[in-house]
């Protein structure tokens, strides 16, 4: 089949011919090579990922859109800078995504504050009430479970930290607890966490 | 906030994203300097994705794909030889991951963090001999194995056509299978699995049919989880096979099957 495929030079690639599907990891070396249509085949497979966590953290529908848009144009014009034998796509993605909406909250500050001051409690117990209406996927279910092994104040902190996108100043203040306490509460909790969910073995 | 042992602290705050933009500069020079730092921010950015993984995927609307392909159509990409403009976050965390293959980190991270470096080296070779031992084939590139290890699982959990399934242990726990047709891999989560006999090992197979093939032995970590992405390739419709076998594993199964899970 001939088609036209612009900016794409190494057509005789065509994923599409595969039998089995491209991985993530070679989606992404066809796009840093300019190649549009898997890019596009990319976002179909990823894209829900990115929002999803781009929304949990935004809330705001627009701005997560706005973002979301941001990510993929970075990963559009990084793709060249993306190596497989470092780690897999999905968390190159995922990391990439977090990152821009943590940004974008920081960006907006204002409003932060003033939550800042209400405290955490509203927060956290938000936080419980969606995730008990999610659909439940095994790594929901997983990482809910891990969240269990963590001390209270080590779980509201990873919890702020990462789904509120609060840095730890914001976090020791929202806790009332010092800021080298929630340094450390950070890090035990990932520890504790990474142990739990047996990341890395 | 500038000496070392303050700076180590902040690995868990730096995964999380939740550093202001002083401090995030602080630690990643402080990386650049320390092996077991970059090795433990590479453990704890993948824990990090497996949080953003647990939030509800949500497709996005339809014009938003629309508008990304006109865009991209007329967005310059990167030369692979640019220098990166700001130090990044994502940059520095690929960095760290290489390194994850000389140290493997473990649960015991946090005692061995001020460790002399040769007694640290010591500990990260036995913890890489543990875990490969009888596990996957001894190639001259443990390292890349490690790293593959990690990331295919999150691969697997990624796929568009990802699937799970579980089923209850003889004596306690849960296995839980997840796997994807399209890349033909698959990965067993085990909780509270007891340690086997000793001299023993459980061995991984993909079963077609009444044929089982070999997918690598593990030992469950000392808490009774244990992920496992199996070797080698699945064929749709496969069950997956645990039976417990001689130490170093066999090349057809010498025991009943303890766990098996289909995937249909």
């Amino acid at each position: 089949m001939l088609e036209l495929v612009p900016r794409e030079t190494d057509s005789n690639q065509d994923f599409e011919s595969v039998q089995s599907p491209p991985s993530k990891e070679e989606l992404l070396g066809l796009v840093a090579k300019g190649d549009q249509k898997a890019f596009a085949a990319l976002y179909d497979e990823i894209s829900p990922r990115v929002f999803g966590l781009i929304r949990r953290l935004l809330v705001d529908h627009a701005q997560s859109e706005e973002v979301t848009q941001e990510v993929f144009l970075e990963i559009w014009t990084n793709a060249t800078r993306y190596e497989p034998s470092k780690g897999g796509a999905s968390t190159w993605i995922l990391t990439m995504a977090h990152r821009r909406a943590v940004d974008r909250i920081r960006a907006s500050q204002a409003g932060r504050d003033r939550d800042v001051k209400i405290g955490i409690r509203d927060y956290v117990g938000e936080y419980d009430n969606v995730s008990e209406a999610v659909e439940v996927t095994i790594e929901h279910e997983r990482v809910k479970k891990a969240m269990a092994q963590l001390t209270e104040l080590q779980r509201q902190a990873v919890t702020l930290a990462y789904y509120g996108g609060y840095s730890h100043s914001e976090v020791a203040a929202m806790l009332k607890v010092p800021i080298g306490t929630v340094k450390t509460r950070l890090r035990d909790g990932m520890i504790r966490l990474r142990d739990e969910l047996g990341v890395a073995s | 906030m500038t000496s070392r042992d303050d700076l180590h602290l902040l690995a868990g705050a730096y995964a999380l994203g939740a550093l202001d933009e002083p401090e995030r500069v602080d630690f990643e020079n402080y990386l650049l300097t320390s092996e077991e730092a970059r090795a433990e921010v590479a453990t704890l950015t993948d824990t990090a994705v497996m949080l953003g993984l647990a939030t509800q995927p949500i497709a996005p609307p339809p014009a938003l794909k629309a508008s990304l392909m006109a865009q991209i159509a007329i967005t310059p990409q990167l030369s692979r030889f640019d220098e990166i403009s700001t130090p990044s976050n994502v940059a520095s965390f690929a960095d760290a991951r290489a390194l994850r293959a000389v140290h493997r980190p473990s649960s015991k991270v946090e005692r061995r963090w001020f460790t002399r470096p040769a007694t640290y080296l010591v500990a990260a070779a036995a913890a890489v001999a543990i875990f490969i031992g009888g596990n996957v084939i001894q190639s001259a590139n443990h390292n890349t194995q490690i790293a593959q290890q990690a990331s295919s699982y999150t691969e697997i959990t990624t796929a568009a056509d990802s699937q799970h399934a579980e089923t209850a242990i003889a004596g306690g726990g849960k296995a839980t299978l997840v796997w994807s047709n399209s890349l033909g891999r698959s990965a067993v989560v085990l909780d509270k699995l007891a340690p086997p006999p000793s001299g023993k090992t459980y061995e991984l197979w993909y079963i077609t049919g009444s044929v089982a093939k070999p997918a690598g032995t593990f030992v469950p970590s000392d808490n009774g989880r244990s992920t496992q992405v199996l070797d080698g390739t699945m064929t749709a419709g496969d069950t997956v096979g645990i039976t417990i076998e001689p130490a170093g594993g066999s090349k057809t199964p010498t025991s009943g099957t303890f766990i098996s899970i289909p995937t249909v």
